[in-house]
């Protein structure tokens, strides 16, 4: 609704507005260490939807190998800074973000990458 | 000679005289061209009715010099019967010339031969077919005693009879029955013109012409299928006694009318009610009854929309117009009780409703005022109105219904108030799209109807909204976005041109404005989830065009940001809990309902 959030004068955060810190190379080397984990955590997903949700499965905007390889970052400094014109500037800690464009995922810890493993594997 | 006697202008003697040589060596005397009774031609190809003698063919002599017969040709294509070839418009006229003062009867060989002919102009002179049928004597009969009785008559004067005509056609010889009086044409006419019947005639362009099948031939010459109106051309006296339609309009009338002036009787007509109203079988009476009805509604537009009133009118130094009252076939009609109301008792019409949704929704189960056998379908022709039958109520009817029902004179049922709310919205569909408060709704005015509905004798109004009586300026109309925080009419597309003559308003920016500012007088609650998400959709569609201070009050328009309401701005909105969360601790971040919040998102 653009007219309306216009009208109303009510600015939106986009993602462009948002800045991560702690994406450092040290963090993408370690977010790299957990590729297999999070490939297996996309493959059960995905083998999921496709038994049981056959649209939800199509509708990924992003297809699935796509998604298998996004780069990963795991940083224990991991944070996101809000910065608007005129206004200070804004910190939050998160545990995970995503940006979609491009497609890159950030995680705190590797708890977070995934723990679903294929049932054979287990 | 008869170039001299032309030539010298004593053209006389050839009118009296026979002194027109024929083919066949015959004398005949010409003939005036309006009333010949036959056709003199140089050619003839038509063999039809041959033995009618309808053609004369002159003598071949009268061709030889080519400057006489230009001269005798001019002279006889002016003055006489002659035509250079016989053509089947000019034979019929011919021989309804010959035959219509005295009719003749004719054979079914001949029936035959003539109705190609007839086909062949059909739909050029219909006035040709009607003085055909005059002219034509037919097997018929009549019932007398209960007996059939064969007779002559000419197809005019007749009526059609079951064998010829079928369903809907016939319903007047299923009314008829076995009245006296009546002539029907013999049903074995039905055989005789299958028996001859061919698809297409050959016009005299060489195109081809459907030809008509046996009951269209019939009706075309005068053949009935519905009861003959007898128009009275003299002033008549008013009947006595008066029939109470008459009565009643006279008596509204300021001059007293003496005489009627064109009125319309139906000798037929009052035979068979007669005699409707004599059998003694209800079943009998009821199924005639309703086939009257039929009949005539069948034909009404034909015979007899254009004579259910007549003048009125009464001498004073010369006659004068006194006013329209019904003419006395239709006042007889309704008066007579020769239908039957749901619990079988003979009724006048006039004293009878048509049982359609709107009749029963004002009148209920009223098994004593509904006629048997009549519904909806009945109701589309004048037919029950000029009986004076309650077919569809007025609007003031309506009205009348809806306040008894308010004021608790009547027991309150929804689903006949609904009724009575499809009924008026069904008159309000009429309208065109622009109307002012003098438009006539039915017999009451826009200006009316909206007074009657905007007050009442407590100060409440007609429309029954969420089980509370309301008037038209507190009630909205379209898709209901408040959520009970306003009163809205029900969402029913055939009701819609009644909420549009009533003048209800759709939601508009200031009520949605009010809304939003009602809510945020005290914190959000999850029931006001749907008011929001539906009036800031409302608003998203209204902000087009705004006037500056309809800007200025979206700039000030409270927002539920950070669990208060907020009017100053800036304000953000950010698609993730997370992130709000935190900047809500240092800015005014709008939560608004999560539907919006992945909407504004996502655009």
């Amino acid at each position: 609704m653009p007219k309306l959030l216009e009208s109303l004068k009510v600015k939106v955060i986009e993602y462009s507005d948002l800045r991560i810190s702690g994406a450092d190379a040290l963090a993408e080397r370690v977010g790299e260490g957990e590729r297999l984990c999070f490939m297996r955590a996309v493959a059960a997903l995905q083998e999921y939807f496709a038994r049981n949700d056959e649209q939800l499965y199509k509708s990924i905007q992003v297809n699935w190998e796509r998604l298998k390889q996004a780069p990963i970052f795991i940083s224990e400094h991991l944070s996101v800074e809000v910065a608007i014109p005129g206004l200070e500037h804004v910190h939050s800690d998160i545990r995970a973000h995503v940006v979609t464009s491009p497609l890159t995922f950030y995680f705190k810890c590797h708890a977070d990458v995934g723990e679903k493993m294929p049932v054979a594997e287990r | 000679m008869l170039s001299a006697a032309i030539s010298t202008s004593a053209t006389e003697p050839i009118f009296s005289f026979p002194c027109l040589m024929l083919a066949s060596r015959m004398r005949v005397p010409a003939q005036h061209p309006a009333n010949k009774t036959a056709l003199l031609v140089r050619n003839n190809d038509l063999k039809a009715l041959s033995h009618f003698n309808l053609i004369h063919n002159l003598h071949p002599a009268y061709f030889r010099n080519r400057e006489t017969w230009q001269t005798l040709e001019q002279f006889f294509l002016a003055h006489t019967n002659y035509a250079p070839e016989a053509k089947p418009y000019d034979v019929l006229t011919v021989f309804v010339n010959r035959y219509m003062p005295v009719p003749v009867k004719l054979s079914d060989k001949e029936l035959l031969e003539i109705k190609p002919l007839y086909d062949n102009v059909a739909g050029d002179a219909p006035e040709l077919g009607q003085k055909l049928g005059q002219s034509i004597l037919v097997d018929a009969y009549q019932w007398r005693r209960g007996t059939k009785i064969r007779c002559d008559a000419t197809i005019a004067d007749c009526y059609l009879s079951h064998g010829i005509v079928q369903d809907r056609a016939s319903q007047w010889v299923v009314a008829a029955g076995k009245t006296p009086g009546l002539t029907w044409i013999s049903s074995c006419y039905r055989r005789v013109f299958r028996s001859g019947k061919s698809k297409h005639t050959e016009r005299e362009d060489n195109s081809l012409r459907k030809a008509l099948g046996p009951r269209k031939f019939l009706r075309a010459l005068g053949a009935e299928i519905a009861p003959r109106l007898v128009r009275l051309s003299e002033k008549q006296s008013l009947p006595y006694p008066l029939f109470v339609l008459q009565q009643d309009a006279i008596n509204k009338l300021q001059q007293k009318p003496t005489h009627l002036e064109g009125d319309s009787i139906s000798p037929d007509l009052q035979a068979v009610v007669d005699n409707i109203c004599r059998a003694r079988k209800k079943a009998e009476r009821k199924e005639r009854g309703i086939a009257l009805f039929e009949a005539i509604s069948y034909s009404w537009d034909r015979l007899y929309s254009d004579a259910v009133s007549c003048s009125s009118v009464y001498y004073h130094r010369r006659w004068k117009p006194a006013g329209k009252i019904p003419s006395s076939w239709i006042a007889g009609l309704a008066q007579q009780p020769w239908l039957m109301n749901l619990k079988n008792e003979p009724k006048a019409p006039k004293a009878l409703a048509i049982r359609t949704s709107a009749t029963q929704a004002i009148y209920g189960d009223a098994p004593k005022l509904f006629a048997i056998g009549l519904g909806n379908e009945h109701s589309s022709t004048g037919f029950p109105a000029a009986l004076k039958m309650e077919t569809n109520p007025r609007a003031s009817s309506i009205v009348e219904q809806i306040l008894r029902m308010r004021d608790g004179l009547d027991d309150f049922d929804s689903m006949r108030l609904r009724q009575l709310y499809l009924s008026l919205a069904d008159m309000a569909q009429r309208l065109k799209s622009h109307f002012n408060s003098d438009t006539p709704v039915d017999d009451l005015t826009v200006g009316r109807l909206r007074t009657y509905f905007g007050e009442g004798s407590r100060g409440k109004g007609l429309l029954h909204v969420n089980g509370d009586w309301a008037t038209p300026e507190k009630v909205f109309w379209g898709r209901n976005v408040f959520h009970g925080r306003r009163l809205f009419a029900p969402t029913v597309k055939k009701l819609e041109p009644l909420w549009r003559v009533l003048g209800l308003q759709q939601p508009d920016f200031t009520e949605c404005i009010k809304v939003l500012y009602e809510i945020a007088k005290r914190p959000l609650e999850s029931t006001d989830e749907a008011v929001l998400i539906d009036t800031y959709r409302l608003l998203n569609t209204l902000t087009g065009n705004l006037a500056k201070s309809g800007k200025r009050q979206l700039r000030e328009l409270p927002l539920w940001c950070n669990s208060r309401w907020v009017k100053s701005r800036p304000v953000f909105i950010v698609n993730d809990d997370h992130i709000q969360k935190c900047l809500a601790q240092v800015m005014p971040v709008w939560t608004p309902p999560l539907l919006l919040r992945i909407n504004a998102q996502a655009s």
